[in-house]
C-alpha cells in the first residue's frame, strides 16, 4: 500500500507542472501591498498670533445644539461647485434631515461625531441608504459649532498642541518628524523623521518637544516649507547653521541627513499654519540654488510671488510646493531602471482660523488638499483625513483611448479616456473609466484645465477628472464612471436568454425578479445561491461595482439626437471583468445598461469564490459598425472565453442582440472544395481579435461589409513548450457586419499550410477602389500571412479584385519550438515604389516576464512577386540585413556603405532587443518615416537587493520607446544623453544607444497618434499614467501636383 | 541737246554734300527712331514680363500661404459633409499695396468632378472659376502616397486641390495638396 501510495504521489509531483498556468501579463502586478512607512513632517506654526485666545475650548459635543445659521439636523458634503470659472472643494447642503438617514452606521456617527467619512447616496424615495461614493459628511450642528465663538476660548497654539500630541500618540504605521518657525528666517527641523511604531521613547520625545513649543515671531512660511525640502533632500541648509539653535537637528556639516530610505517610501509635509507669510521675502526663494541645481522663483507661473505687502510677505509658498512635488528630490534614490525612480515631496495644508487662497493654491500645486478648520474638533478632524489619505495610497495601471473627435471625422477629439485597473485580493479586481481633456498642444487636462499629468506622465495625485465629485488622482476607486456607478441604485443588466432579441425585454433581464433566469442557468444548486451570485454582480451593496478593465478599451461612440447629422451625444461602451459589457453616457457618466452573454452566466459565480484567481469575462476591446442608420457593436472576450458578440446599438437606451460567432463557425465550411467540410481542426481560440471594418468583394460586381478577424489565442501557447501544432486558432477570415455569416475571405489550416493560431489582423485598400484587397497576419510561431484580392487576369476588363483571394507565408522567423519569437500583433504597413514595407515586433503577450527569447523587430518589403505561383519560398531572416550594431551610423565608412548596399539589395531588415527578456507586445506604427514602438522588458529577479522593500511590489519591469528610420532602423532623435562615437572616431549624434529612451513602468501601450488641427501628438500609456511623445515633425499639408494655367 | 551741257550737268558735283548730308542724317534719324522703337518694345517686354513673374509669385503665395495656415480654412466642412459641398473661396492672407495679393479657391479632391466654382458650367469660357473645377479624378480619402513613410493601417490621408488666382486675374495656379489624418 505505501509503495502505490509513493508511486501516486510520484505521478502527482510529476503531473503538476504539466497543469496549465495563466501565465497571463497580468503576472507582473506582483503582490501588490507595499509594506514601507510614509514619511510626514508636521510644519508646526510657532508665530506670534498663534497666542491668540480664540479656539473653543470644548471639543464638539453631540448632546449640545449650537448656535448659529445652519438647520442643526441637516447634513453638508464636501463636493466641487464651480467658484468663478473654477471648480473648488465647498461644503454644500445634501440632507434637510440626518434622520432621513437609512444608513445606520453613518447616521450614527453624524449624530455622535457630528462629521464623517461615509458611503450614502438617496434612494428614489427620498432617504439616504448605505452604499454610493464615499463623501466628507457634516452635520449643521457641527458647522455652528466650527464657526461658533464666545464661552470659555484656549489659545491657538494650546489647541493645536493638544491635537498633535494626541495624534502622535495613537498613530501606527507611520515615520513622523516636526518642524518649527524661526523667528523670521526660515524654520527648522526639531525632530528628524522617523518611525514612532515600536519605539515609544522617540514617540515621547516627540510628544514633549511639542509640549515645550511657544508662540512668538513672524511666519516664513515659504522659507520654511523651502527648508523642509532640503531636508528630505539631504541638502546643504540655508537658513540654519549660522544661527545655531539648540533644538535643530541639522548636524556641524550644515548638510541635512535625508530620512528617505526606500525608492518607494511616500513623502508628506503637513504645513498648519494661523496666518498669511511674513517676513517670507528671503532672496534664496527668488535666485538661490535649490535641491536640483535650479532655483524657485514663480515655479507655478502663476504671475504671484515676491514681495505683495509691506510687511515682507510674498507668494513663493505655492511654488516651492510646486517644486518639491514635481521634482526627484533625491534622484540619488531609485534610478532609471527600476520603478519608483521619482521622490517628490506632496503638501498637505491646513488653515487654522484662516482661510486662504494661498494656502488652497499650496495644496493643489503640492498634490495634497487643503482643510480650512477653526475648531479643536476641526483640527483634528483634519489631521486625521489627511493621515487615512495617506495611508490608502494604491498603484493604477492604464492604457489611453482617444477617440476620434465627433464633430469632425478625422481630428482626435478633445477628451481622453482612460481605463484603470488594480489588482485586489481575491482575484475580482477593480477597475474604472476616467476622462481627461487634451489641448491642441496634446497637453492632458484636468477638469479645472490644470495639468493633469507630472513630467513623467504619472497622473497627478490630486487631478480632477471629469464626473468627479473630489480629487481623484490616479486612484482607480475614486472618481471617474466607477464612482457615479456606485451612486447607481437601479441599474439596468441585461442578459441574452433566447426568446426575445430586444435586451430590455423582460426576459431578458439580469435580476432575481426574472423568472426565466432560472438557477441551472448560473450553474448553482438552488434559488438562493442564483439570487446571491445576481445581487453581488448588480453591486447594491458592494463597496466597488466596476470590474477591472486590462485588455478592453473605451470605446466612445457619437450620435445625433437633434437630426442635424452632427453628433450631440457621445456614449462609451467599455467590457470588463466584472463580467459585464457596460453602456454609459457621456454628457454625465451614467450607466446606460450592461450586458452579460449567456455563455458566461454560468461562470459569473467565480467573481464571488474565494480563490486568488484573477478571472476574465468581457477582456477584449469594443468595436462598432456604422452604415449610416444602424450602429453595431462587436465585441470578444479574450482570456474570457471563445464567442465574439454583436449588438444593435442604433438606440443606445434599447440595445438589440444581434448574433454570436463562436467557435466553430468555420467547422461547417467546405473551403478547400474536397466535398467535406472543413471540421474541427479549423476551430477558432480565445476571441483575442480586436476586428476592423472593411468593405471587400464577393464577386466581380458584389461586395460586402465585413469584420475582418483572425482565429484567436490557443491555450497551447501558455506551455512553456507547446506541443508541435496548435489545434485552434489558426485562421484569417472575414463575417457579413449585418447577419454574422462567413463572407469571402477565409484562410485556415485544411486550405492553407497553418499551424499556428493568429491574434491579430490588419487589411487595406491598396488600389483605392474602396474595397480591401490586402490582409496581413502573423502567427505565434513566428511567420507572417499575406493575402491578396487580386485579378489575376490582365487581359480581362475587371478592375482591382472580384472577392477571389489568394494567400501565402511571407516570412518566417525561424524560431523553435520553446524559443519562439511570437507576433502577436499584426503588421503596420508603409506604401513603397512597387512594394509594400511591413513592420511588426516579436514578444510573448500572454507571458511577458519571460526571458529565454531575443526578440526583434522586423521591416520586411513584401513586392508580391509570383503572387499566383505555389512555389514561393518564405523568406528567412537570411535574406534581411541584421542591423543590431547600427553600422549604418556607428560603423566605419566601409561599413556604413556595405549597409546602405544592403538595404537596398535584400529584403528588408531587423535588429534584437538586447536588454535581457525585451519584447515587443503592442502594435507598431510609422508615421511621417518614423518607425515607433514600445518595449517592455521585466524587472530582473537579480536586480532587486533582497533587503529592499520595495522590490516586494513585484517589480512592474521597464517601458521604452524606440524611434528608428522605417528604412534602416537607425535613430532618429537624440534619446541617450551619453556621447557615442562611430568607429571612424566621429562623435554621432544618433547613434545605437539613441534608438530608445526608458518611458515608466510596467507594459506599455502601443504608441497612438492623435492628429489634432495644428499637428500631431504621440501618446503612451504606462503605469500609472500617460505620456506625450513630441513626433519628429509636425504633419503638415503636402503637395503632390501643381499646374498652371 | 548738248551733250557738253548734260556732261556739265551731270558731273557737276554742286550740292551733293548737302543732299548726301541730308541722306544720312535721314538714315540717322530713322534708326535712332528705329532704335527708341525697339527699346521702347523691350522696356515693354521686360513691364510685362515682371508685371507677369510678380502676379505669378503672388498667385503662388497664395498657394503657400493656403497649404501652410490650412487650419483657417480646413474646418469642420471640409471633414464631415459630402466631399462635393466642401469647398471654400477666400483671399490670400498676404497683402500687396492694394490689397490681398490672390484669391484662394480650395475643394475637397474626388473622383467625379462636380462644378462648384464655374459660374457657367455649360458654358467653355476659361476662368478661374473653371480652372478650380479641374481637378485631376482622385478618390478624396486614400493612402499615404508611395515612400512618404506613413502607416495605412491607423492612417489615411485626404487630397484637396488649392487654386489660387492673382488679383488681376491673369495668373491662375493650382496645387494638389495631401494631409495625413487619423483612420476613421
Amino acid at each position: 500500500m505505501k509503495k502505490y501510495f509513493f508511486i501516486l504521489t510520484l505521478i502527482i509531483m510529476v503531473m503538476a507542472p504539466t497543469i496549465l498556468l495563466h501565465a497571463d501579463d497580468t503576472a507582473i502586478y506582483g503582490s501588490g501591498s507595499i509594506s514601507v512607512e510614509p514619511n510626514i513632517l508636521i510644519i508646526f506654526d510657532t508665530s506670534g498670533s498663534m497666542s491668540i485666545e480664540d479656539v473653543p475650548s470644548a471639543y464638539y459635543d453631540s448632546a449640545t445644539t449650537y448656535s448659529g445659521s445652519y438647520p442643526s439636523d441637516a447634513v453638508y458634503h464636501q463636493t466641487w461647485v464651480r467658484v468663478y470659472g473654477r471648480w473648488r472643494y465647498r461644503w454644500v447642503l445634501y440632507a434637510d434631515d440626518v434622520n432621513d438617514f437609512t444608513c445606520i452606521a453613518v447616521k450614527d456617527a453624524l449624530k455622535t461625531a457630528g462629521q464623517t467619512q461615509g458611503a450614502v447616496y438617496e434612494t428614489n424615495s427620498g432617504d439616504y441608504a448605505c452604499g454610493g461614493s464615499n463623501r466628507p459628511l457634516q452635520m449643521g450642528n457641527y458647522r455652528n459649532y466650527e464657526a461658533s465663538v464666545g464661552g470659555s476660548m484656549n489659545s491657538r497654539i494650546d489647541v493645536a498642541k493638544t491635537v498633535i500630541k494626541s495624534l502622535l500618540e495613537d498613530t501606527q504605521d507611520v515615520k513622523f518628524g516636526l518642524m518649527r518657525f524661526n523667528s523670521n528666517q526660515g524654520g527648522r527641523v526639531i525632530k528628524a523623521v522617523q518611525s514612532v511604531t515600536g519605539d515609544e521613547a522617540y514617540r515621547s520625545e516627540l510628544v514633549a518637544r511639542v509640549g515645550g513649543l511657544t508662540a512668538s515671531g513672524s511666519t516664513p512660511l515659504a522659507e520654511t516649507l523651502a527648508e523642509a525640502g532640503l531636508y528630505f533632500a539631504g541638502k546643504q541648509s540655508w537658513f540654519n547653521g549660522t544661527t545655531s539653535y539648540s533644538d535643530d537637528v541639522l548636524t556641524a556639516s550644515n548638510t541635512y541627513a535625508t530620512p528617505m530610505d526606500y525608492r518607494c517610501q511616500k513623502n508628506y509635509i503637513i504645513l498648519m499654519t494661523d496666518g498669511e507669510p511674513t517676513s517670507d521675502n528671503d532672496w534664496k526663494l527668488k535666485s538661490g540654488t535649490y535641491i536640483n541645481g535650479d532655483t524657485i522663483g514663480d515655479y507655478d507661473n502663476d504671475g504671484n510671488s515676491g514681495d505683495s505687502t509691506s510687511d515682507s510677505s510674498s507668494d513663493y509658498l505655492d511654488d516651492v510646493a510646486q517644486y518639491l512635488y514635481t521634482n526627484d528630490c533625491n534622484p540619488e534614490l531609485g534610478t532609471g531602471d527600476l520603478t519608483f525612480e521619482t521622490q517628490n515631496i506632496i503638501t498637505y495644508t491646513i488653515g487654522f482660523q484662516t482661510d486662504q487662497q494661498l494656502l488652497e493654491d499650496t495644496a493643489q500645486n503640492g498634490g495634497g488638499t487643503y482643510y480650512n478648520v477653526s475648531s479643536i474638533s476641526g483640527l483634528s478632524n483634519a489631521f486625521k483625513t489627511i493621515l487615512s489619505q495617506i495611508k490608502e495610497v494604491n498603484a493604477s495601471y492604464v492604457a489611453p483611448v482617444i477617440p476620434v473627435s465627433d464633430m469632425n471625422q478625422a481630428y482626435s477629439g478633445d477628451f481622453l479616456y482612460l481605463g484603470f485597473f488594480m489588482p485586489a485580493d481575491g482575484g475580482r479586481w477593480l477597475g474604472n473609466v476616467k476622462k481627461y481633456g487634451i489641448n491642441a498642444d496634446g497637453d492632458i487636462l484636468d477638469a479645472n484645465g490644470i495639468e493633469a499629468t507630472n513630467t513623467n506622465g504619472t497622473i497627478k495625485d490630486n487631478a480632477l477628472s471629469y464626473w468627479s465629485n473630489g480629487a481623484d488622482g490616479p486612484d482607480v476607486t475614486k472618481g471617474g464612471l466607477g464612482e457615479l456607478l456606485l451612486d447607481n441604485t437601479n441599474r439596468k443588466l441585461y442578459t441574452y436568454l433566447g426568446s426575445n432579441t430586444a435586451l430590455t425585454d423582460t426576459t431578458n433581464l439580469f435580476s432575481t425578479s426574472n423568472s426565466d433566469l432560472t438557477y441551472t442557468e448560473l450553474d448553482v444548486a438552488n434559488n438562493t445561491e442564483k439570487d446571491n451570485v445576481i445581487t453581488d454582480i448588480i453591486g447594491l451593496t458592494s463597496d466597488w461595482k466596476m470590474g477591472d478593465i486590462i485588455h478592453s478599451q473605451p470605446l466612445v461612440v457619437g450620435y445625433d439626437t437633434t437630426g442635424d447629422d452632427l453628433p450631440d451625444e457621445s456614449y462609451i461602451f467599455v467590457g470588463t471583468n466584472g463580467g459585464l459589457m457596460h453602456a454609459f453616457k457621456d454628457s454625465d457618466g451614467s450607466e446606460v445598461w450592461g450586458f452579460i452573454p449567456r455563455e458566461h452566466l454560468s461562470r459569473l459565480k467565480l467573481l464571488s469564490d474565494n480563490t486568488q484567481s484573477h478571472d476574465y469575462y468581457m477582456d477584449a476591446p469594443p468595436v462598432f459598425y456604422d452604415d449610416g442608420t444602424n450602429k453595431t457593436l462587436f465585441f470578444g472576450e479574450r482570456r474570457g472565453g471563445h464567442n465574439y458578440q454583436a449588438l444593435d446599438i442604433t438606440n443606445p437606451a434599447a440595445p438589440v442582440y444581434k448574433y454570436t460567432i463562436s467557435q466553430d463557425i468555420l467547422a461547417s465550411v467546405d473551403s478547400d472544395i474536397d466535398g467535406n467540410v472543413d471540421g474541427a481542426g479549423v476551430n477558432l481560440g480565445q476571441s483575442w481579435t480586436s476586428p476592423t471594418v472593411h468593405k471587400i468583394k464577393t464577386g466581380i460586381n458584389s461586395y460586402e461589409e465585413v469584420f475582418l478577424m483572425a482565429g484567436g489565442y490557443d491555450e497551447n501557447q501558455d506551455l512553456d513548450i507547446p506541443v508541435d501544432h496548435d489545434t485552434k486558432g489558426k485562421a484569417v477570415f472575414a463575417i457579413d457586419v449585418t447577419d454574422g455569416s462567413l463572407s469571402a475571405l477565409n484562410f485556415n489550416s485544411v486550405n492553407s499550410s497553418m499551424t499556428h493560431c493568429i491574434t491579430d489582423v490588419m487589411g487595406y485598400d491598396f488600389n483605392e477602389d474602396g474595397y480591401t484587397d490586402r490582409v496581413y497576419a502573423g502567427d505565434l510561431y513566428g511567420n507572417i500571412w499575406a493575402f491578396e484580392d487580386e485579378d489575376a487576369d490582365a487581359n480581362d476588363s475587371i478592375i482591382g479584385g472580384d472577392g477571389t483571394w489568394s494567400g501565402r507565408k511571407l516570412f518566417s522567423n525561424g524560431g523553435l519550438i520553446s524559443t519562439q519569437r511570437k507576433i502577436f500583433y499584426s503588421p503596420d504597413v508603409v506604401l513603397e515604389v512597387g512594394e509594400d514595407m511591413i513592420f511588426f515586433g516579436t514578444g510573448d503577450r500572454a507571458d511577458p516576464e519571460e526571458t529565454s527569447v531575443v526578440n526583434r523587430i522586423y521591416a520586411i518589403r513584401n513586392n508580391w512577386e509570383d503572387s499566383t505561383s505555389t512555389s514561393f519560398t518564405p523568406l528567412t531572416e537570411a535574406d534581411l540585413v541584421d542591423v543590431t550594431d547600427n553600422l549604418i551610423q556607428v560603423g566605419t565608412d566601409v561599413q556604413k556603405q556595405a549597409v546602405k548596399t544592403a538595404l537596398d539589395t535584400k529584403r528588408g531588415w531587423f535588429f534584437e532587443l538586447e536588454n535581457p527578456g525585451e519584447k515587443i507586445i503592442s502594435s507598431v506604427l510609422v508615421i511621417n518615416e518614423g518607425l515607433y514602438f514600445t518595449t517592455y522588458e521585466p524587472e530582473s529577479a537579480d536586480a532587486i537587493d533582497p533587503a529592499d522593500p520595495c522590490g516586494e511590489a513585484g517589480g512592474l519591469g521597464i517601458a521604452r520607446l524606440y524611434t528608428v528610420n522605417y528604412k534602416t532602423g537607425g535613430a532618429m532623435q537624440d534619446y541617450d544623453d551619453s556621447i557615442e562615437k562611430d568607429a571612424e572616431g566621429n562623435i554621432v549624434t544618433h547613434g545605437k544607444k539613441d534608438r530608445s529612451m526608458i518611458i515608466g513602468t510596467s507594459i506599455p501601450s502601443g504608441v497612438v497618434a492623435a492628429v489634432t488641427p495644428t499637428g500631431v501628438n504621440l501618446f503612451v500609456g504606462i503605469g500609472g499614467g500617460i505620456i506625450k511623445v513630441p513626433p519628429i515633425k509636425n504633419l503638415n499639408m503636402n503637395r503632390f501636383y501643381w499646374r498652371q494655367r | 541737246m548738248d551733250i557738253f551741257l548734260i556732261k556739265k550737268t551731270v558731273n557737276n558735283e554742286n550740292g551733293m554734300v548737302m543732299i548726301f548730308s541730308l541722306m544720312v542724317l535721314m538714315i540717322l534719324t530713322i534708326s535712332g527712331v528705329a532704335a527708341i522703337n525697339i527699346s521702347n518694345n523691350e522696356t515693354s517686354i521686360v513691364r510685362n514680363e515682371q508685371l507677369s513673374s510678380t502676379e505669378f509669385y503672388q498667385t503662388e503665395s497664395g498657394i503657400n500661404d493656403a497649404r501652410l495656415n490650412f487650419v483657417n480654412w480646413l474646418t469642420n466642412t471640409f471633414l464631415t459633409v459630402s466631399e462635393t459641398t466642401a469647398s471654400a473661396e477666400f483671399d490670400s492672407l498676404s497683402t500687396g499695396p492694394n490689397g490681398p495679393v490672390a484669391t484662394i479657391r480650395v475643394r475637397c479632391i474626388e473622383p467625379t468632378m462636380t462644378p462648384v466654382f464655374d459660374a457657367n458650367p455649360n458654358t467653355p469660357v476659361i476662368d478661374a472659376g473653371s480652372v478650380a473645377d479641374q481637378m485631376p479624378a482622385m478618390p478624396h480619402i486614400g493612402n499615404a502616397p508611395l515612400g512618404s513613410g506613413n502607416s495605412v493601417k491607423f492612417l489615411e490621408i485626404r487630397r484637396y486641390s488649392i487654386t489660387s488666382t492673382s488679383t488681376a486675374g491673369n495668373t491662375i495656379i493650382q496645387a494638389g495638396v495631401w494631409k495625413v489624418f487619423n483612420k476613421y
